[in-house]
């Protein structure tokens, strides 16, 4: 039986393949103006990767902002119930999820099933996103894939005090005349998103153990304050966290078949 | 509506109002045209009467007065005065999409920007650099909830020059016993209260009269025991209204508070609310879920409560506003009818809940859940709105905590669509009531 899940989110789609309920594919494709197309390139290039055609895919499941503008999903699902779906398929023991994605991030607490028993959303800001890493990255010059590794280098981590994305690049440019660190900027960087994640942390209340999923999850540099903040480290997935949505809405079309 | 008086306000909105006057124009016939086909409930009537009133008051040579959404204009009107409040504006524009190009002219002039100023001010300063909203003669505001409106009404002043009195809300001790412990308050407020008619007299040229003054804070009182009735039909399950009733409450105290328009529109919403408690009758067919709304409606989404109810059966029983809760207080005489006025100032929708310690609204958030049996409460938190968000927080907590009831809080601006769309509040709502309430 192979099914699928498809994830459009605000920066990226991703598409997971599941075959007798193992991920048989996946991929991550840029967000294009338009949700459908997003949703086919996703979609295309995992089917790619093992030669299969849409026709064999027997339920699709479309979740994340365009969910509803997937064209060959069967059926659609909140973003929330994937997470909480997907995460907890690999560690049972998950109580919360931090979903820290392009343009939002979420903390989701869930039952010992999976259930959603509450979640907090940053929905407008983009602080504590992606979005934030990616401003910051342009403004240092940097790659995106090095910010994480490079604030782990940090010795004397600088003090980003603006919560909001605009005047935290003011504060950075003004960081870089001083001739502070990159690494310590770096460092106060992944602080600053850290502390804006903790605040919606705080709403819904952290239980253990709990995970980060999204594709800032891959950043060693946001999980490593992160964790630090929290006094407890992150169950790792076995898997891409960027993934975890699209592989939720993956097993639920799973669930939709063998119901 | 009946064609007659449909026809009869149709006349009465004709003519040139003046290019101040036009946006109001806007609402009035707006208001009128929306419910052509509806019943003409005491409700819209008092609200067009409202709205009327202001051309009507320039036409007399009245004097006209604006003040904020937390304050019960019956001073005003036992003077004779026109009251209008300000917020009358942010409200009526924003479900029309009109707030934004004023609040985009209020950032150019540089006061403010979304969302560090609360725009249930803003967009009127937009409005007066574009002449379409009316310079009034008075303007009264008080120093709670928020600094946010505080300071937009010395803007407003200044941008106008308009005479201009304050009231200071006090800070206040509080134990769950005795609300109004503190007589310091209550003679704090009554202090004030009586400088604010001395200086209303010396700027209309006319002494207050007091019978007429007495006979207004009766009407004030009537309408407050009708409001106390209908917030106790409210625990009724299934409610025997629908989510927006609260609000005509609301609305009739804030627009014509200690007028026979606020008796008889308080007197029609418990009326509606007992018969159909008697009838078995339920504001949101087939009830299932209740909510406690603890903020501001979302303005600019005016079918948003509509869309809960019809997508969940869902019913909001209170909103911050429309939650009035101002009791009937003693005015045999002359004194006493100043203390009610204080006491009523003190504990108007937004500013009992906001002018003191948080344990007062953490009690008046907890008692609400269990006494209307609420199954969940969603606190939209405007991002302007800095105490709010903090006492969102805590409270939520303590509602989780002692009751068990699901909290969900989302950031929004309810008076400028950009900020977060309506279709990112309703997928947040849609989530909350399907993943975690039901």
């Amino acid at each position: 039986m192979i099914v699928a899940g498809c994830d459009v989110g605000s920066l990226t789609g991703k598409a997971v393949i599941l075959k007798n309920g193992e991920i048989f594919s996946y991929s991550i494709v840029p967000t294009t103006p338009k949700p459908a197309r997003t949703a086919k390139n996703a979609m295309d290039e995992a089917l790619k990767k093992e030669n299969l055609s849409l026709d064999d895919i027997k339920y699709v499941v479309g979740t994340g902002y365009g969910r509803v503008k997937i064209p060959f999903a069967n059926s659609e699902t909140s973003e929330l119930t994937c997470h909480g779906k997907g995460a907890h398929s690999f560690i049972p023991s998950i109580r919360t999820i931090i979903d820290v994605g392009g343009q939002d991030c979420k903390v989701i607490k869930v039952d010992k099933n999976g259930k959603i028993l509450d979640f907090a959303m940053n929905d407008k800001c983009a602080a504590g996103t992606g979005r934030f890493l990616e401003v910051m990255a342009r403004t240092l010059e940097l790659d995106l894939e090095e910010l994480g590794p490079i604030s782990l280098q940090a010795k004397n981590q600088a003090k980003i005090t603006a919560q909001c994305s605009v005047f935290a690049e003011t504060e950075v440019v003004s960081l870089m005349a001083d001739g502070v660190e990159v690494s310590d900027i770096v460092a106060g960087i992944h602080d600053a998103i850290a502390s804006r994640i903790m605040s919606l942390v705080y709403r819904v209340g952290l239980e253990e153990d709990f995970t980060i999923t999204g594709g800032v999850a891959k950043n060693t540099g946001v999980v490593a304050y992160l964790e630090k903040r929290i006094g407890v480290d992150a169950k790792n997935l076995p898997v891409d966290p960027q993934i975890i949505g699209a592989l939720g809405a993956a097993l639920i079309a799973q669930d939709q078949l063998t119901a | 509506m009946d064609i007659e008086k449909f026809n009869e306000y149709k006349k009465l909105t004709r003519g040139n109002w003046g290019k101040d006057l036009s946006m109001l124009k806007m609402m009035t016939v707006g208001l009128l045209n929306q419910n052509k086909d509806e019943e003409l409930t005491p409700i819209i009537e008092g609200l067009l009467n409202y709205l009327l009133a202001i051309p009507k008051a320039r036409k007399e040579g009245k004097k006209f007065i604006m003040h904020p959404f937390n304050y019960g204009p019956e001073i005003f009107y036992a003077m004779d005065m026109v009251p209008l409040m300000q917020e009358t504006y942010s409200v009526g524009l924003a479900p029309l999409g009109l707030n934004e190009p004023y609040l985009d002219l209020t950032n150019k002039i540089g006061y403010g920007d979304n969302p560090t100023v609360c725009n249930a001010q803003r967009p009127l300063i937009g409005s007066y650099i574009q002449g379409v909203a009316p310079i009034p003669d008075l303007l009264f505001f008080l120093s709670t909830p928020c600094n946010s409106l505080a300071m937009t009404y010395q803007v407003f002043e200044q941008l106008a020059s308009i005479p201009t009195f304050k009231i200071d809300v006090p800070y206040w001790t509080y134990n769950k016993v005795g609300e109004f412990n503190d007589n310091k308050v209550i003679d704090y407020m009554v202090a004030q209260i009586k400088d604010l008619i001395s200086w209303l007299e010396q700027k209309t040229d006319q002494k207050l009269n007091l019978e007429k003054f007495r006979k207004t804070m009766g009407k004030v009182n009537q309408a407050r025991q009708y409001i106390l009735e209908f917030n106790e039909l409210l625990k009724t399950v299934p409610c025997p209204v629908n989510s927006q009733a609260a609000m005509g409450n609301f609305l009739s105290m804030v627009g014509y508070g200690g007028t026979d328009m606020a008796v008889n529109s308080t007197k029609y919403l418990r009326d509606t609310a007992a018969n159909n408690v008697k009838e078995g009758i339920s504001g949101v067919p087939d009830e299932k879920i209740r909510i406690a709304w603890p903020y501001t409606h979302i303005f600019f989404d005016g079918d948003l409560l509509t869309w809960i109810e019809e997508t969940f059966q869902a019913v909001v029983i209170m909103d911050l506003l429309g939650f009035y809760q101002v009791l009937p207080h003693d005015v045999s005489t002359t004194e006493k009818c100043y203390e009610s006025l204080a006491k009523g100032t003190l504990d108007f929708s937004m500013i009992g809940t906001c002018r003191g310690p948080i344990e007062y609204y953490i009690d008046f958030l907890l008692d609400y859940v269990k006494d209307y049996k609420i199954d969940c409460v969603i606190m939209p938190m405007q991002f302007a709105c800095k105490h709010a968000y903090s006492m969102a927080r805590v409270s939520s907590e303590a509602v989780r905590e002692e009751t068990d009831v699901p909290v969900y809080i989302f950031g929004c601006d309810p008076y400028d669509s950009r900020e977060v769309t309506s279709e990112s509040i309703r997928g947040g709502i849609s989530d909350f009531i399907t993943q975690v309430v039901l």
